[in-house]
C-alpha cells in the first residue's frame, strides 16, 4: 500500500492525465530539433564548396543545437505546461475532488511540479539526442557541438524552470484562465516594461541623461530578460572554439546562468508559498488575495496611465497637451479595464473610484519629477569631495579598443574601466558651466540637444562617469564650446589619466604585438607600407609626443600625416590609427627619416586634374525656404563641378585641401566647408597606375575662383 | 466521531456558515438538511477538508481535517456535481482511487461496476447524469472509507436506483460500520435513510437531534373546542410553533412528547383531539417558519 501512495506514483499517476501535453511538446521539440536540423544541414552542405564539410556542418550543427534556437518554444511550453498541472484550481469540482482526497497540499504540488518537469526534460534530451544521430548521419563533425549543446540544455533548462516559476505563480495569484495568462504576461514583461518606459522619460525630459538606467538593469528579474542578456553573453563563444576553457573564462555567462537560476528559484519560492496560502474558494474569481487586487491595479494603471502619455508625446511632435491628454486617457481606461476583468462585468467599469485617485496621483507626481526635474536630476554635479575619480570623453570620439584577450572591447566599457581621472576640479567646473547651459541660446532656436549641435558651431557632447567614494557609480553627458572651453579642456586632455586611456598606444596588450604588425604610413595621398621601422620606437617616440599635446593644439592644428599598425591575430584584425600633428616631433622625425615627409599633402607633379563638387547648401536652403514644405526642392541638382588642369590654380587648390580619411572631428565644425568635395586625378605614370582621391576644402583657403565657378546659378 | 467545532465561513459579503457545532456518530446516518443557500454544501466542504473554516475547526475521530492525510483517509467525498478526469473510464478512476485510498477494494469496484452495469472501458464523458452519479457512490464506497460524505447524492437517480444505492449503503453499514453524511434538500429521501438530522439556516445550526427524537417532540395537533373555551386559556401552556384555524377545528404544530400533549389535551376541554405523526419536510417547515422562513411571506411579501 505505502508503495502504491509513493511521491513516484503519484508523478506517474499525473503523468497519464497529462498525455496531451506531452504530445504537444514531442511534436514541438521533433519539429524544431530533429527535423529543423537535417533540413537545414541538408541546404548547408548542398552549398559549401571547401574541403573542410566535415568541421563545417559540425559548426553549423552547433549553433542550430545551441542556445536560442528553441528558446521561445521552450518558454511556450513552461507557460502551458504550469497552467495545464494547475488547471484544477480553476474550477471547483476539480478542487473538491483534488482536495478531499488524501493527498497533502505540499505532496499534490510536487508531484504535478515535477511532473512537468520531468515531461519538458525527457522529450527535449530524446530530441537533442536525435538531432545528433540526423547530424551524424549527414556528416557532419557532432563532437564540436557537444559543448553548445550542453550549454544550451543548462540554459534553456533554467529558462523553462524560471518561465514555469512565473506561470505557476501566476497561477496562485488568480483563480482563472484568462486572468492567470494576463498575470503570467504581466509577471514576464512588467519590470522590463517599467525599465524601458523610465529610459522613455529620461530621454525625453533628461537633457544631460546618460546611462542613468544601466545600473538597474541588475534590478531586472524578468526570466526573460535574463536570459536574453544570457544570449548576449553565449555569442562571446557560440560557434567559435569548442573549448570549455573559452567558456569557464566568461565569467558573465555563468554570473548571467546564476541570476537566472535565482530569478527562478524566487519565483517558486513565492509561487510555494501562494499555494499554501491560496484558499478553494478562490477558484473562479479573478484574483485569488482579494489584498493584491488594489496594488496590482494601481501599478498596471499607472504603468499605462504614463505610456500613454509618453506614446502620444511623441507621435504628437512633443506636444504637452496631448501628453497629458494621454496620460489621463491611459489611467482612466486602464483602470476601468482591470476593474472589469476583476468583476467580470462591464459595468464596473467605473468602480474603485479611490484606487483611481490614487493611480491618477502617482502618474501626476512621477510625470511632474520628470517633467519639472524635481529630483534636479539634470542639474547634479556631485561635490567635489564625494568624487574618487572621473572618466571623460567626447561622444563622438572613435578609437578601436581591445580587451587582454586583443578581442574587439565596447568604447565605454573600455574607458570607464581604464580611465580614473583624479584631477577633478576642471570637469566639475565644465559640468556646472555647461549644464545649467540653455541649449536654446547656445544653438540659436534649436530645443533640443541634436538640433543644438547642428546649428552652434562649436558645440561637442562630453559623457562623464563619476565614481563616487561611496562605491555609486554616476553617468551624465554635457555639451562643451571648444573655444570658449578650451583652457578647461586642456587640463582635462593633458592628464595622464586621460591620456593613457583614450590613446590605444598606451595599451599594453595591443602594443606587446610589436614587430607582429604592419606598418602603413598616409601623408594625405594614399598610404604605402613602412618597411623597417621599428613599432617600438613609432610606440615611444608617439608617447613623447602625445605628453605635452594639448586640446588647443588638437583643435586648432591639422593632421600632417597618418600612422597605421594592423595585426592579424586569432582570425580578428588588429587596428590602431596614429595622427600626426605638427607639434609632434619625435614621430614627424621618424617620418623623415624614412623620407616620407611631405610640405603639403599631395606633390603637384603627380597630378594631372582637379574636379571641384560643390552642392551649394546655402542656395538649396534658400530655393527651400522660397519653395515652402512639400516642394520638389529636394529631387532639384544644385550640385555644380568643374575641372582644373592649370598648374597655378591646381597648386593654389592643393594648399586648401583636407583628405576625407584623416580625422578631422576635433576641428570646429567651421574649419572645413563640407559643401566642397575634391577629386584629384593623378597621372597614370605617378605611382604606375591611374588613380583618385577626395578631400575636402579647407573653409578658409578656398580659392575666389573655385567658389565663382562652381557657384550655383539657377 | 466527527466534531464540527464552532465554524464558521465568509465568501466576501456573504457569512455561508455562522458559528455551526455538530456532532456526527459512528454507525448512523446524518442527513444535513437546510434552506436554499443554508450553508450544507459550505459545511461538507469543510468537513472535507476542501475549505478551511475562518473560525473554529472540524475534526475527524479527533484529527483537524485540513490538509491532514491521516484524517481524510476516513471520508471520501462525493461533490454535488462529481468531477471525473478528462476522457476517463470507470477504470482510469478506479486505478486514481486505488493510488490515493490506501484500502480501495478494486475486486469490490469491478463486481459493483458490473453489477450496476457501468462498463470499465467506457467513457465516462459518454455516461447520463444518473450513471455518473452511481459511478460516484461506487468509488466512494469502495474506497473503504469509514465516513462517506453525499452532497444531493440522490438528484438524478431513478427510484429503482435510490433504492439500490439505499441497501448498498445498509450493506455496508452492517458490515464494517460505514457513517454516510447525507446532505440534501429531499426530506422524503433523507427521512427513509436518516437516524439523526442536522437543520441549518441562513448558515447556522436550527437544530441537530435523531429524526425519532424530533419526531417524538413535535407533534401536530386537531383539536375542536367546547363552546364556550377561550382559545388562549385553552393553549396557554403549549409551545406552539404554527397554528392554523379552519371553522372551529384548530391545527397546531407545538414542541413536546407525545405523552406530554396527550396530557395537556386530556386536561382542556375538546369536542375533538387527535396528535398526527409530523413528516420530515413538516417539521423543517415548522422550524424553519419559527425563524422567519415562510413561503407565504416570500410570496406574498
Amino acid at each position: 500500500m505505502t508503495s502504491k501512495r509513493s511521491f513516484w506514483v503519484s508523478v506517474r499517476t499525473n503523468a497519464r492525465r497529462r498525455v496531451w501535453l506531452a504530445v504537444v511538446m514531442l511534436l514541438g521539440f521533433f519539429f524544431a530539433l530533429p527535423v529543423s536540423v537535417g533540413m537545414r544541414l541538408s541546404v548547408d552542405k548542398m552549398s559549401y564548396r571547401y574541403q573542410d564539410l566535415h568541421e563545417y556542418l559540425g559548426r553549423e550543427f552547433s549553433a542550430m543545437i545551441g542556445m536560442g534556437d528553441v528558446a521561445f518554444l521552450i518558454a511556450v511550453f513552461a507557460v502551458v505546461a504550469a497552467v495545464q498541472g494547475f488547471s484544477y484550481m480553476y474550477q471547483r469540482k476539480k478542487l473538491d475532488l483534488y482536495m478531499s482526497v488524501p493527498v497533502t497540499k505540499g505532496h499534490r504540488f510536487w508531484s504535478i511540479y515535477l511532473n512537468g518537469i520531468l515531461i519538458y526534460l525527457i522529450l527535449y534530451l530524446c530530441n537533442m539526442l536525435l538531432s545528433f544521430l540526423v547530424a551524424g548521419a549527414m556528416g557532419a563533425a557532432v563532437e564540436l557541438a557537444v559543448r553548445d549543446a550542453a550549454l544550451a540544455l543548462l540554459a534553456h533548462s533554467l529558462l523553462f524552470l524560471a518561465v514555469y516559476h512565473v506561470t505557476i505563480l501566476a497561477v496562485m495569484l488568480t483563480g482563472n484562465l484568462l486572468v492567470t495568462l494576463m498575470g503570467t504576461g504581466v509577471l514576464l514583461f512588467f519590470d522590463g516594461a517599467v525599465y524601458i518606459l523610465l529610459c522613455a522619460y529620461m530621454e525625453a525630459f533628461e537633457t544631460y541623461c546618460y546611462k542613468s538606467m544601466e545600473a538597474y538593469q541588475s534590478l531586472l528579474v524578468s526570466p526573460i530578460l535574463r536570459f536574453v542578456r544570457l544570449l548576449d553573453e553565449s555569442y562571446e563563444f557560440v560557434g567559435r572554439s569548442p573549448s570549455w576553457i573559452r567558456v569557464l573564462d566568461l565569467g558573465a555567462f555563468f554570473s548571467g546562468i546564476l541570476t537566472l537560476a535565482a530569478a527562478g528559484i524566487l519565483a517558486l519560492a513565492l509561487a510555494y508559498w501562494c499555494y499554501t496560502k491560496k484558499p478553494a474558494e478562490a477558484c473562479g474569481r479573478s484574483m485569488a488575495f482579494p489584498v493584491t487586487k488594489a496594488p496590482i491595479k494601481v501599478a498596471i494603471t499607472v504603468f499605462a496611465g504614463l505610456f500613454a502619455g509618453i506614446m502620444f508625446y511623441d507621435l504628437s511632435n512633443r506636444s504637452l497637451f496631448f501628453f497629458i491628454f494621454g496620460l489621463a486617457a491611459g489611467t482612466l481606461l486602464c483602470h476601468g479595464t482591470i476593474e472589469v476583468i476583476y468583476d467580470f462585468d462591464i459595468r464596473s467599469m467605473k468602480n474603485g473610484w479611490k484606487s483611481l485617485l490614487v493611480s491618477a496621483g502617482i502618474v501626476a507626481a512621477l510625470f511632474s519629477v520628470f517633467r519639472f526635474d524635481l529630483l534636479h536630476y539634470d542639474r547634479y554635479v556631485p561635490k567635489p569631495e564625494q568624487v574618487e575619480s572621473v572618466a571623460f570623453w567626447f561622444a563622438d570620439a572613435s578609437n578601436q579598443y581591445y580587451d587582454e584577450n586583443l578581442d574587439g572591447e565596447n568604447r565605454e566599457k573600455y574607458l570607464s574601466e581604464h580611465m580614473q581621472i583624479v584631477d577633478i576640479e576642471p570637469i566639475l567646473e565644465l559640468a556646472q558651466r555647461r549644464m545649467g547651459m540653455d541649449l536654446s541660446e547656445a544653438g540659436g532656436a534649436a530645443q533640443n540637444a541634436g538640433a543644438a549641435q547642428e546649428e552652434n558651431l562649436d558645440l561637442r557632447w562630453v559623457i562623464v562617469r563619476y565614481q563616487l567614494k561611496n562605491g555609486r557609480t554616476v553617468w551624465r553627458q554635457f555639451p562643451t564650446l571648444y573655444r570658449e572651453d578650451a583652457r578647461l579642456l586642456d587640463r582635462i586632455v593633458t592628464d595622464r589619466a586621460y591620456r593613457e586611456a583614450l590613446y590605444p598606444i598606451y595599451n599594453e596588450t595591443e602594443m606587446a604585438l610589436g614587430d607582429k604588425f604592419t606598418v602603413y604610413y598616409d601623408g594625405g595621398s594614399g598610404r604605402e607600407t613602412v618597411h623597417d621601422l621599428s613599432v617600438k620606437k613609432l610606440t615611444e617616440g608617439y608617447r613623447r609626443d602625445l605628453e605635452g599635446f594639448t586640446f588647443t593644439q588638437e583643435m586648432n592644428d591639422r593632421i600632417l600625416g597618418m600612422f597605421y599598425l594592423e595585426c592579424l591575430e586569432n582570425g580578428d584584425m588588429i587596428r590602431l590609427a596614429l595622427p600626426v600633428y605638427p607639434s609632434f616631433a619625435n614621430t614627424i622625425e621618424l617620418i623623415r627619416e624614412k623620407g616620407l615627409y611631405q610640405d603639403r599633402y599631395v606633390d603637384l607633379d603627380e597630378v594631372e586634374k582637379i574636379v571641384v563638387q560643390n552642392s551649394n547648401s546655402d542656395a538649396y536652403d534658400t530655393y527651400m525656404q522660397a519653395q515652402g514644405s512639400g516642394s520638389d526642392a529636394d529631387i532639384q541638382d544644385f550640385t555644380v563641378e568643374a575641372a582644373f588642369e592649370d598648374r597655378e590654380e591646381m597648386s593654389r587648390i592643393l594648399d586648401a585641401v583636407y583628405p576625407t580619411g584623416f580625422d578631422y572631428v576635433w576641428m570646429p565644425e567651421d574649419t572645413l566647408n563640407y559643401d566642397y568635395r575634391v577629386t584629384l586625378v593623378y597621372k597614370s605614370a605617378a605611382g604606375g597606375k591611374e588613380r583618385s582621391e577626395e578631400y575636402f576644402l579647407i573653409a578658409d583657403q578656398i580659392p575666389d575662383f573655385v567658389a565663382e565657378k562652381t557657384a550655383y546659378r539657377g | 466521531m466527527i466534531e464540527i467545532l464552532d465554524i464558521s465561513k465568509r465568501f466576501e459579503e456573504v457569512q455561508a456558515v455562522d458559528h455551526v457545532s455538530i456532532t456526527i456518530r459512528e454507525g448512523s446516518v446524518f442527513g444535513l438538511i437546510g434552506t436554499n443557500g443554508a450553508g450544507k454544501s459550505t459545511v461538507l466542504r469543510m468537513m472535507s477538508g476542501v475549505i478551511r473554516p475562518d473560525e473554529g475547526q472540524v475534526l475527524i475521530d479527533g484529527m483537524p481535517v485540513f490538509d491532514h492525510v491521516e484524517a481524510k483517509e476516513r471520508l471520501f467525498f462525493i461533490a454535488d456535481e462529481p468531477y471525473f478526469f478528462a476522457n476517463a473510464t470507470p477504470g482510469d478512476m478506479g486505478r486514481y482511487y486505488r493510488s490515493v485510498f490506501p484500502r480501495f477494494d478494486s475486486d469490490r469496484y469491478d463486481g459493483y461496476l458490473e453489477a450496476f452495469g457501468l462498463g470499465k472501458r467506457r467513457k465516462i464523458a459518454a455516461f447520463s447524469k444518473g450513471m455518473k452519479k452511481q459511478l460516484a457512490i461506487l468509488c466512494g464506497v469502495c474506497a473503504n472509507t469509514k465516513y462517506l460524505f453525499l452532497d444531493e447524492t440522490f438528484d438524478g437517480l431513478d427510484p429503482v436506483m435510490r433504492q439500490g444505492v439505499k441497501s448498498l449503503f445498509a450493506k455496508e453499514m452492517d458490515e464494517r460500520g460505514m457513517t454516510p453524511i447525507v446532505a440534501s434538500h429531499n426530506l422524503r429521501e433523507l427521512e427513509d435513510i436518516c437516524d439523526h438530522v442536522g437543520l441549518l439556516h441562513k448558515g447556522g445550526v436550527l437544530l441537530s437531534k435523531e429524526l425519532e427524537e424530533m419526531k417524538c417532540n413535535i407533534q401536530k395537533v386537531q383539536c375542536v373546542l367546547e363552546e364556550g373555551v377561550a382559545q388562549e386559556e385553552a393553549f396557554r401552556g403549549l409551545d406552539i410553533l404554527k397554528s392554523e384555524k379552519r371553522g372551529s377545528l384548530y391545527t397546531l404544530t407545538v414542541r413536546g412528547a407525545k405523552e406530554e400533549t396527550d396530557r395537556y389535551f386530556s386536561g382542556i376541554r375538546t369536542v375533538f383531539y387527535e396528535a398526527l405523526p409530523l413528516s420530515l419536510e413538516e417539521i423543517f417547515i415548522s422550524e424553519t417558519e419559527v425563524v422567519g422562513y415562510d413561503i407565504k411571506k416570500i410570496i406574498l411579501g
